[in-house]
């Protein structure tokens, strides 16, 4: 016992050492802020060193679990691609000889892409107003612009009209300046699509020429004639012929194929070379309307 | 015993006023520091208690650091030092507190040439390397190497010098 404490005093000065030691390097460091600094620095590296190391270990016991979420992701995913993303394939790849757009679909040769598609959940829907709107999660910062067109799985929405840096309002179909460009599935004449403000499952398709003949049930697509939205997309199927017979146009009621009610993930449609066609489009407007007034002084 | 008290007090007084009040406002050319403080470490009596002689070498960088702003790191850098000089005295057969008992100023004359100059060598070296590592607190840069012998070299040679007025 005398000797351990013999040695213990002998060695004390060792803990006197430590002691000031520590005191020094505490004022040291309490005064030195680029010294503390990289200390802490230091610090922060073995620490993230050391839990990186640990994490790998500790990922190994997981592995099983990790497994399992990620398997029930992928089904979810799947799910996803298989009803939102096929329909609208075709459609999205038809175009014009633009290479920058090559794409090559395996077994339908070369597209050129024409369309893009902004995948957007809706935040806000009404259908029951005389002009209804929708509101959507994805804004300028997602590339969405004010006039690109709004479809959903089984048809048409709307066109966005103003656009935040987060969020984008839609005016929707069922909105009494809504117009669409539209055609029937047997014929090549277009007409034009509106909503009379009655039902939210109901719309009317107007301007179709009187000799045209009209089958109930038949289909009614896009034209792409308006270039917002792509052209073949379903809108609704003929329900009966309003107008009488000897009327100059016709007039048909559409059953539309997209229940509104029942609105939840939409896709903005983005025309990729829009700037492009608009430049092109403005000087032919001119012309058309040019030509509307020699028509109609020659009738 | 009462002068040798004495006299390491005025040491004390005179080293760190010296040091904190004129020495670290001359700039000295290629950024060389000169620390005359070292020398109160290196002429402290051999026979004091370790302790006692970590305590003294600590206050002393102390005050050095509250008279130059330097906060702590001349008071590791004494500490270190003082440390290392325990370390001397016990593994050293002629100075360690065994064979001499009795209290003794290290200075040329008593310990003979090769003797001082191997302890003054070690204490200035472990003061300046502690110094510097801190200020620099990085792997050693050769600049910072350079200074560090430089300033070094400098304090080796006032230690010599200084032998007429710490000899008695």
């Amino acid at each position: 016992m005398n000797t351990l404490w013999q040695i213990i005093k002998r060695h004390a000065y060792i803990g006197v050492f430590l002691v000031l030691m520590f005191l020094s390097l505490r004022l040291f460091f309490r005064h030195h802020h680029y010294q503390r600094s990289m200390v802490h620095g230091l610090g922060m590296e073995v620490q993230g060193s050391m839990n990186s190391s640990v994490n790998r270990v500790r990922q190994l016991f997981y592995l099983r679990s990790t497994n399992e979420a990620l398997q029930a992701e992928n089904a979810e995913l799947r799910a996803m691609v298989a009803m939102s993303q096929v329909p609208f394939a075709q459609k999205a790849l038809q175009g014009k000889d633009y290479p920058e757009n090559d794409s090559v679909i395996p077994g339908a040769g070369r597209y050129h892409r024409f369309y893009a598609y902004i995948p957007a959940q809706i935040l806000y829907n009404s259908t029951d107003l005389k002009n209804n709107h929708l509101l959507l999660n994805v804004g300028r910062k997602d590339g969405v612009e004010p006039g690109m067109a709004v479809i959903a799985p089984k048809g048409v929405v709307g066109i966005v009209k103003e656009v935040s840096s987060h969020f984008s309002s839609v005016l929707s179909l069922l909105h009494s300046q809504s117009r669409v460009s539209v055609r029937l599935s047997s014929e090549a004449y277009s007409g034009s699509l509106y909503w009379n403000g009655r039902k939210s499952d109901m719309a009317e398709m107007d301007e179709l020429p009187s000799h045209v003949v009209v089958r109930k049930g038949e289909k009614v697509l896009t034209s792409g004639y308006s270039l917002v939205y792509p052209p073949g997309i379903e809108v609704g199927r003929v329900e009966k012929v309003l107008s009488k017979p000897g009327d100059e146009f016709q007039r048909l009621s559409v059953r539309l194929s997209q229940d509104f009610k029942a609105l939840d993930k939409v896709y903005v449609v983005k025309n990729l070379y829009d700037k492009e066609l608009d430049s092109l489009m403005t000087g032919e407007m001119a012309g058309r309307t040019i030509g509307l007034e020699v028509e109609e002084t020659e009738e | 015993m009462k002068t040798l008290l004495g006299k390491n007090i005025v040491r004390f007084i005179f080293l760190v006023l010296m040091q904190g009040l004129v020495l670290s406002h001359i700039p000295l050319p290629l950024h060389l520091q000169l620390f005359v403080s070292v020398l109160f470490l290196l002429f402290l009596p051999f026979g004091i208690q370790s302790g006692t002689a970590l305590c003294i070498g600590f206050l002393c960088g102390l005050c050095v650091d509250t008279l130059t702003g330097t906060w702590g790191q001349h008071a590791a850098s004494a500490t270190v030092a003082v440390f290392v000089r325990e370390l001397y005295v016990r593994f050293s057969e002629r100075y360690g507190r065994e064979s001499e008992n009795e209290l003794m100023t290290p200075t040329l004359a008593r310990m003979g040439l090769s003797d001082f100059s191997s302890y003054a060598a070690m204490i200035i070296l472990s003061y300046h390397i502690v110094f510097y590592a801190l200020d620099a607190f990085k792997m050693w840069d050769f600049w910072t190497f350079l200074v560090m012998i430089g300033s070094s070299v400098l304090c080796y040679f006032c230690a010599f010098l200084s032998q007429k007025w710490f000899a008695k």
